[in-house]
């Protein structure tokens, strides 16, 4: 049983007269605990097939299912909703917030607050080694130490599935490197489910397949 | 940034509701010159100019009285003899006696003075020689009558009286051709004519004639000012017409013989604290200089109320009293009571007096007062514009931030609540900074000391009248009085000029809050760079 289930979708933009088929009729399926690794080249379509399958946008045709949920025929609360309890997002540019201490930058996407916040959060940047710098601005850490807050704001409501858009492109080889490590980590240790756009090689040594995207078709599979 | 715009906003909504009051706060001290002397009304018996042809017939005579001007120049010395003359007038400011004051209720009145505001018209020259010689006598008059002549009865009846008297002469033995025999035959026959004989008395009159004689312009070097003097209530420090406190120069009185100079006065004519003034032959010290903030009834020189009196040879007498309501709320009931129990009396109130006054005071507070309203709309239209703008930029840049935030489960409503919460803490910090701002530029306002000049109109206490029958000069137009622009602000307004810079942001956090809940979540995958 798939846990990501993509049928012929397509999301079609239109620029001027200029139609432009960002993702062409791709069909993909992704099994609960499978790491899948997107390769392809900038303006393929790989992003924007991410961001159907996380139920950030809506498909132009097809249908879509992600934990059992057809993203296609909820509403947008749901997706909200989807989104904040299954799925982990991780961002080339981290997108912190800026004005907020890496602590703050966790504890601010708690689906359910409790009295146990602080230490959620704590624990979830000891997972990614940063338990040291909870009260530090983003802007006094590493770009590798700011991926490692957004991966523990990610894991903070628990989801199954971690999206992560080329997670590595603003980093140092050695710090990307590192946060590809830690996902193949939460992918083996916490059976996450982990789709990676990744130009990186070193990412294909935790991927269990690896799909390239062409013209915002699926044209290769290894 | 968003801060600094709404502190600007606020800062200038501050200034100009503060500058604003001050200016109408200035205009209320000079258009209420009679709060200036302690005083809420003045009563008075004054005559408008404009009602003289129209007064009743008493108080026509009581005035043409009181401004009798009698010189007499032959009574004030020889022909070619210096001479001064003041005539004391109260124009048609009419005179009571002052035991009119004692009228007043207590329970209306908490404070009283009285005054006496005349005109004085002082003449000076030379005694001119007024010659017009008129002899009269030396006429004849002739007269000439027509006497019936005697009837044969009259003229029997004498000579039977002559018969008679000879014949009791004979009888007596007197020889008729005697002396004493025709004597007593001249006496019978006279009481024996006829009445018209007897007596001739005849009475005319003669024609009437009149004596005219042109002596032509009084060849002299006359010449007639016209001045105010006012007698001051001296018993009391904190009403009157001038108070010890508008001194500039000198003192207050402090002895007999003593005059208080007004400066507009002393000015013109180069009077010093210490000069001597002679008015009606009596010379008086010049204690003070003074700058009379009752500008509806200025005059040019003080005395105190009993030696005016006595100089004008109108003891007891008064022409204004000056009362200070016990309520401040009840000014205007009181002024309707004074005016029934003094009949014919002219209660004059602040609002009366406020209508004569012009100039760039003036100018300028109808000039806020007219705009205060579109310029503060325009301020927090434009305010909140600039904010707004500001606000929708910064959500703008803030795109991949509130995309993240929805893309990893924020709902709409938390990212609007963010973005007002934010606004709210800019529209805090705005309002303080504007608060600052705008205490700042008071200051600074303040410091350029701005000063705004009126001119009140003088109310004419029957000048005019006397200039018209006497010439001499203008005494005074009016009063001009410069009031220095002290802008204050109160915590009013502070409270207002934050609320606009909260409010603003609330408002403007609410349209970038609008737009960025309709913003997609996958702008935050989008790479901006």
């Amino acid at each position: 049983m798939p846990i990501i289930k993509a049928k012929k979708i397509s999301k079609i933009y239109q620029q001027g007269t200029k139609t432009i088929k960002a993702v062409d009729e791709a069909d993909l399926e992704v099994e609960k605990g499978e790491f899948l690794a997107v390769i392809g080249a900038s303006g393929s379509g790989k992003s924007t097939l991410l961001q159907l399958i996380g139920g950030l946008d809506r498909p132009t045709k097809g249908e879509i299912e992600v934990n059992g949920v057809n993203l296609t025929k909820v509403s947008d609360r749901k997706l909200t909703k989807l989104r904040r309890d299954h799925l982990g997002f991780i961002f080339q540019n981290f997108n912190l917030i800026p004005t907020l201490t890496a602590a703050q930058n966790v504890e601010a996407v708690i689906a359910k607050r409790s009295k146990d916040d602080r230490k959620k959060v704590l624990a979830a940047l000891k997972q990614v080694n940063l338990d040291d710098r909870a009260d530090h601005l983003p802007s006094k850490l590493s770009g590798g130490e700011q991926q490692r807050v957004a991966i523990a704001r990610a894991l903070i409501n628990e989801p199954e599935i971690i999206l992560a858009d080329e997670p590595t492109g603003n980093l140092d080889s050695k710090s990307g490197e590192e946060i590809i490590h830690f996902l193949g980590h939460l992918n083996k240790k916490n059976n996450k489910t982990v789709i990676l756009i990744s130009h990186s090689d070193y990412a294909k040594k935790y991927a269990d397949r690896t799909i390239v995207i062409k013209d915002g078709k699926i044209t290769a599979e290894r | 940034m968003i801060s600094l715009g709404l502190a600007i906003a606020s800062a200038i909504i501050i200034i100009i509701i503060s500058v604003s009051q001050s200016l109408s706060s200035a205009q209320d001290k000079v258009l209420n010159p009679l709060q200036n002397v302690g005083t809420d009304l003045m009563v008075s018996r004054s005559v408008d100019q404009a009602n003289i042809d129209t007064l009743d017939e008493a108080t026509r005579t009581e005035m043409m009285s009181e401004n009798q001007i009698g010189t007499d120049l032959s009574k004030l010395g020889n022909p070619g003899d210096q001479f001064t003359n003041d005539t004391f007038l109260p124009g048609s400011m009419l005179t009571f006696d002052s035991s009119e004051l004692s009228k007043l209720d207590s329970s209306l009145v908490k404070n009283s003075a009285a005054g006496l505001i005349l005109n004085v018209m002082h003449q000076e020259g030379k005694i001119p020689k007024v010659t017009a010689e008129i002899t009269t006598g030396g006429e004849q008059f002739e007269v000439n009558t027509q006497i019936a002549p005697m009837t044969d009865a009259e003229r029997q009846a004498v000579d039977a009286a002559r018969t008679k008297a000879e014949a009791d002469l004979k009888a007596k033995g007197i020889d008729p051709q005697s002396e004493e025999g025709r004597q007593y035959v001249r006496d019978a026959t006279q009481k024996a004519m006829p009445e018209r004989f007897r007596s001739s008395t005849f009475r005319f009159t003669a024609p009437q004639r009149t004596y005219r004689q042109d002596v032509g312009a009084i060849a002299t070097d006359i010449t007639t000012t016209n001045f105010t003097v006012a007698g001051v209530d001296t018993s009391k420090n904190d009403i009157g017409l001038i108070l010890p406190d508008q001194v500039v120069s000198g003192s207050y009185f402090n002895g007999t013989e003593q005059v208080v100079v007004n400066q507009s006065y002393a000015d013109k004519n180069s009077i010093k604290v210490g000069d001597k003034i002679t008015l009606a032959k009596k010379e008086l010290t010049v204690v003070g200089i003074i700058v009379p903030k009752l500008y509806s009834n200025t005059a040019d020189l003080y005395l105190p109320l009993s030696d005016l009196q006595k100089l004008a040879s109108r003891e007891n007498r008064i022409n204004v009293m000056l009362i200070k309501s016990t309520n401040a709320q009840s000014v205007d009931q009181t002024s309707e009571k004074l005016t029934s129990a003094f009949t014919g009396a002219k209660v004059t109130s602040s609002k009366d007096t406020a209508k004569e006054v012009s100039g760039s005071l003036v100018n300028a507070a109808n000039l806020t007062n007219k705009f205060i309203g579109v310029t503060s709309i325009i301020v927090i239209v434009a305010a909140f514009i600039i904010v707004s703008l500001l606000t929708i930029l910064s959500v703008n840049k803030r795109i991949r931030e509130i995309g993240t935030l929805k893309a990893i489960g924020w709902s709409n409503s938390l990212v609007v609540r963010q973005i007002l919460l934010e606004n709210l803490i800019l529209g805090v910090l705005g309002a303080l900074v504007g608060i600052g701002l705008g205490i700042l530029a008071i200051f600074i306002i303040n410091h350029f000391n701005i000063s705004l000049s009126a001119t009140i109109g003088n109310t004419d206490i029957g000048r005019g009248m006397v200039r018209r029958f006497f010439g001499g000069e203008q005494a005074q137009t009016g009063v001009s009085t410069t009031v220095q622009l002290k802008v204050a602000y109160t915590y009013m307004v502070l409270l207002l000029g934050s609320l606009v810079a909260i409010i603003g942001a609330i408002l403007a956090g609410g349209l970038a809050a609008v737009k960025s809940s309709r913003m997609k979540p996958q702008e935050a995958l989008r790479n901006l760079e």
